[in-house]
């Protein structure tokens, strides 16, 4: 073993008193960055209009009321909210994450001060920006349309952004897996097709067994589609389409209780999770 | 030392680091200390495990064995006591290829606390020129300027430079020189990589050479210089065998071909006083080629460079670690 011994101390070894700069603060500087970003790159303004395709097939079938008042547009209109962040967070965000790490813009930013928390924000409120976008889009389809409006509109928002929030956290952690953007990117297929097809457009959740149903609960999607059309429509709909009744105010949020906590504990679980989240990407690859 | 003394005068201390990559041992056995305001140079072989080192130090490897201190405290995880201290120029720049030269420049002030002005940093590294050119468009050693005026803006107390002026031309890395010795003057301790050993030799007040995960040779660039012995060398006169070349009072003998030619080559590590041994080692030499009427043709001697040592490090000539 060599040891090199420090030189003599030198006359001004005074440092100067720095404060780290706060998370929200470093937070929004990064949005507004991602808002640049965003126009310069087409790419990512494709990947932002993506989930638009999911409302293509409602023009093709002939739609027929399920509740009074609800028909199966407004209901797959409905579905459409979560599905924007679903889209946006696992298409998006591990593309993203994989290419920057390997480029190594991560790693220059938490080398130059840039907390994990503040980088991880930026992208929630970034993605959070898109899918409101497209969701004021949808709303006022849904209002020429069908003189549909949101029954609760806080319940709505508080949903929607819980649902962001898992999404980009989620779709994080899909990069941690992935050596660059392209295996990223089919990586994060399989999370985003399980989601998609689970979250109770395209199986009926109601008519399976009991214990595959309450799995398929426990997953973040099919709360995050309940949620946003229960609040949305002012129906109970926890309980499936079947069991649906007329719910508003408090008993809609007594309602909405246990999916809010599901996507809430989604939002923990993955929090603790991003933790290993490797930001040099030469470490264990 | 006491620990209060040593953290007063020591920024970054380095003690028996280790580092693996699966089985493979990158780092093996590091220790080294930089005080505030003192440049250190990690030079070495490619693969030697300088980058790896550096990584740990800004927090992005736990050690395998051994431990890493800036200001006493574990980087491990960039700690917010240190973040706003530390800085760094990645041996491979990471940077939004998209924003301009001003945008990059304004996003890292924003992230950070107190930094310099923007005109300022363009001033510094140069690059005023360029202030509205996207990173995209920038040549490799505008790149290179660039992220190092991002790494000084925030005023780091501790810079880690790893290859800072690799893809410059020999003009702009004097300027970088300049750049980096303001740092060290302002009171920075700088870790410093470089394959240039004229740069370890201008900026470097102490400097180790790595081979194979391990340091091999320490020491300011004189001890590391002087220990390495002077060289005497002149070329073997064509009817002069080898073993008929005298022995000279603390000198090695080696010869070299050269071309058509053979060199004598001594080189002249032990002796009473560094400063003499030359002198001592070279009158029973001249003597000895008066007594066969011989002019010795290009006679010559010097000190051994940074690259002599460079060079026997690479080779592995040096197997028992040199501690200054
Ligand atoms: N993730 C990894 N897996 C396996 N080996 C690795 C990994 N990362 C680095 N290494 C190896 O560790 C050794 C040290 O690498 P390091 O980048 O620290 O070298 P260096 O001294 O900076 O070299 P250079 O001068 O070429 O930049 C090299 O042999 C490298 O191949
Ligand atoms: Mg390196």
């Amino acid at each position: 073993m060599t040891t090199a011994t420090a030189a003599t101390p030198p006359a001004s070894d005074s440092q100067t008193p720095r404060k780290p700069v706060s998370v929200l603060r470093q937070a929004l500087r990064l949005t507004r960055t991602e808002f640049t970003l965003f126009y310069r790159y087409q790419m990512a303004l494709y990947s932002a209009a993506l989930p638009l395709i999911f409302l293509l097939p409602l023009s093709v079938f002939e739609p027929y009321d399920v509740l009074p008042g609800v028909d199966t547009t407004v209901l797959s209109l409905t579905w459409f909210f979560p599905i924007a962040a679903l889209t946006v967070g696992l298409s998006h965000v591990p593309n993203v994450y994989a290419i920057r790490r390997e480029r190594l813009i991560l790693k220059r930013l938490r080398v130059s001060g840039v907390t994990p928390a503040a980088i991880f924000t930026s992208t929630v409120l970034s993605v959070f920006s898109v899918v409101v976008v497209q969701t004021v889009l949808v709303a006022a389809l849904l209002a020429a349309l069908k003189e549909v409006f949101p029954t609760a509109p806080v319940l709505f928002l508080v949903s929607l952004a819980l649902t962001t929030v898992v999404m980009v956290l989620l779709g994080v952690l899909i990069a941690n897996f992935a050596r660059n953007g392209e295996s990223a990117q089919i990586i994060s297929m399989v999370p985003f097709f399980l989601l998609i097809m689970l979250s109770g457009l395209f199986v009926p959740v109601d008519l399976l067994p009991d214990g595959i149903a309450m799995t398929i609960g426990l997953l973040p999607m099919l709360p995050a589609v309940r949620l946003a059309q229960s609040a949305y429509l002012g129906y109970d709909l926890f309980d499936g389409i079947s069991n649906a009744e007329a719910a508003t105010g408090v008993d809609l949020w007594l309602a909405a209780g246990p999916s809010l906590l599901i996507l809430v504990a989604w939002m923990v679980l993955l929090t603790l999770l991003l933790r290993i989240f490797q930001w040099d990407p030469r470490v264990n690859k | 030392m006491n620990t209060t003394s040593q953290n007063r005068s020591v920024a970054i201390h380095v003690s028996d680091l280790h580092q693996s990559y699966g089985s493979f041992e990158a780092v093996r056995g590091v220790s080294f200390t930089v005080a505030p305001g003192e440049l250190f140079a990690l030079l070495g072989t490619n693969g030697a495990g300088k980058t790896t080192t550096i990584e740990t130090l800004e927090g992005f490897r736990r050690p395998t064995r051994g431990s890493v201190r800036i200001f006493g405290i574990d980087p491990f995880g960039q700690p917010p006591e240190l973040r706003p201290r530390v800085n760094a120029v990645l041996q491979h720049s990471g940077l939004f290829e998209e924003l301009t030269v001003t945008e990059s420049i304004e996003l890292a002030r924003d992230l950070a606390d107190d930094p310099m002005d923007t005109a300022e940093v363009l001033e510094a590294v140069v690059l005023a020129d360029k202030a509205r050119n996207t990173v995209r468009s920038l040549s490799g050693g505008e790149r290179r300027r660039l992220d190092l005026g991002l790494a000084i803006l925030t005023r780091p107390d501790v810079l880690f430079l790893d290859e800072p002026t690799t893809g410059m031309d020999p003009e702009m890395r004097r300027e970088t020189w300049k750049i980096i010795s303001s740092q060290v003057a302002r009171g920075a301790a700088v870790v410093l990589t470089t394959h240039y050993l004229e740069e370890a030799e201008r900026l470097a007040d102490r400097l180790a050479i790595m081979h194979r995960g391990e340091i091999r040779v320490s020491g300011t660039v004189s001890e590391v210089v002087s220990q390495w012995g002077d060289r005497i060398s002149f070329r073997l006169p064509s009817h002069i065998r080898s073993r008929e070349l005298p022995e000279l009072p603390g000198a090695e003998l080696t010869i070299d071909v050269r071309g058509d030619h053979q060199w004598a080559v001594y080189t002249v590590t032990t002796g009473t006083d560094p400063a003499t041994r030359t002198h001592h080692a070279l009158l029973p030499l001249l003597k000895w080629a008066e007594e066969r009427s011989l002019d010795l043709e290009r006679l010559e001697s010097r000190p051994a460079s940074l690259e002599d040592v460079f060079l026997a490090v690479a080779q592995g000539d040096v197997t028992d670690l040199v501690d200054l």
